[in-house]
């Protein structure tokens, strides 16, 4: 396998803001996504990141940030997973937000919609970490019009939207979806 | 002179303003209708706040709570300033403190209701209001006679027009066939909706006079930087 962080930041680069893009990408090549994501282009750019997590606690990806020594300082979560499986911390964290459950999007779109409220003057990237993980709790035709909704609404914020698949764990009428809501579908090598 | 035809006010609630199609009619009462914990209260504590921070000065009349103990129920709003309430520019008063609190077997009488809307106008002219709440309407119209009520909600709707003070009454309870929202302006109704188990609070305006308004339903969600929105999704 190829590296992975320039061949995610070329992409970036190439597209700019408020281009959709999805990151096929295999479960190896999980971390260094996120690192060359968060840390090479997000912190290099100066730019805040709303990351969506379905597959894990943001906990654990903070954590697994900070064990990577990437700075999280503009890292904030909408948190959809934690409720679900009761593992929500009762600490208050200004950077983080919850979903009771990934099956409610429209409080997706509206978590972000509070993050980007928050940090009005800032430009962000959107990850939704990922497209099987949503697909897992959603039906397709829910997910593509949800999917329609967060792209718009990132776009017109002039954020970089990202989305997350896993290689090889899609059922293709999710790949279909995907390939009409994304302007870029990258398969990492 | 009163408020011109077809004139918008404002809200500043962004979310609002575009669904009704750049605001409430100037000078109209509206109606706010929904269950416990649709988000009514916050509503119009929002649609205050936001006239206050544009300059609009507003007057909250509330029949339940008194107005100490309703703002201990606001969670923390970042785009408010609590010093909107000690400068004067929000005014909070309870229904007790207006009218002469006379009953006739238990009812308020007309003369009783004309007092009310009397002292209702000097709260407006004193504050010089722009903004009116009354959270809620059902306690106060509870202890009326039909024709009473009609005539205080007619007479209300009257003062807002002539004082150009666009007002909100809130309304409890789902159905809309109810007299403050025969005689409104406009209605904005808060519910929850279930789907697959879980529960969405939602809005939806039913009625804005003189307005080519939405009627989509919309996801909502009460957050400290405000009422937000999203279409209502619908999976077909």
């Amino acid at each position: 396998m190829e590296e992975v962080a320039p061949q995610v930041l070329s992409r970036l680069n190439e597209l700019g803001p408020a281009v959709s893009m999805d990151l096929n990408i295999s479960v190896e090549a999980y971390f260094d996504t996120l690192t060359a994501l968060i840390d090479r282009f997000c912190n290099k750019k100066g730019l805040s990141c709303i990351y969506i997590s379905v597959t894990m606690p943001a906990s654990t990806i903070r954590s697994a940030m900070q064990s990577l020594e990437i700075d999280v300082g503009k890292l904030r979560f909408v948190d959809c997973i934690s409720f679900a499986t009761m593992e929500s911390s009762s600490a208050e964290d200004e950077n983080t937000v919850f979903v009771e459950s990934p099956t409610m999007l429209e409080y997706i779109v509206l978590k972000m919609e509070y993050l980007f409220r928050k940090g009005k003057d800032e430009q962000f990237m959107i990850i939704l970490d990922s497209v099987n993980s949503l697909a897992a709790h959603n039906e397709v035709r829910m997910l593509y019009e949800f999917m329609q909704v967060l792209m718009a609404s990132a776009k017109s914020r002039g954020a970089y939207p990202v989305l997350l698949s896993m290689e090889g764990q899609m059922k293709p009428e999710v790949l279909e979806m995907l390939q009409l809501v994304c302007d870029q579908i990258v398969t990492l090598k | 002179m009163a408020t011109a035809p077809g004139a918008k006010f404002c809200t500043g609630m962004e979310c609002i303003d575009r669904i009704v199609g750049g605001g409430f009619p100037a000078g109209g009462m509206i109606t706010v209708s929904g269950p416990c914990g649709s988000g009514k209260t916050l509503f119009a504590m929002e649609y205050l706040i936001r006239g206050a921070l544009a300059g609009q000065k507003g007057v909250f009349i509330s029949t339940s709570h008194r107005p100490e103990k309703l703002l201990t129920f606001v969670p923390k709003l970042d785009y408010a300033d609590e010093k909107l309430f000690e400068s004067g520019k929000l005014v909070m008063k309870h229904i007790d403190d207006l009218g002469s609190g006379e009953r006739d077997d238990g009812k308020i009488t007309r003369a009783e209701a004309k007092a009310i809307v009397e002292d209702i106008a000097s709260a407006i002219n004193e504050a010089k209001a722009s903004r009116f709440v009354l959270d809620a309407i059902n306690p106060l119209l509870l202890e009326m006679e039909e024709w009473v009520a009609r005539s205080f909600l007619l007479a209300l709707s009257n003062l807002l027009f002539e004082k150009k003070c666009t007002g909100i009454l809130i309304s409890e309870g789902e159905s809309l066939d109810t007299l403050e929202h025969r005689v409104s302006d406009g209605i904005v109704r808060l519910s929850t909706a279930v789907r697959r188990g879980d529960n969405y609070r939602v809005l939806e305006v039913v009625k804005m006079s003189g307005a080519a308004h939405s009627r989509a339903k919309y996801v909502m969600d009460m957050t400290s930087e405000g009422m937000l929105v999203t279409p209502m999704l619908r999976g077909v």
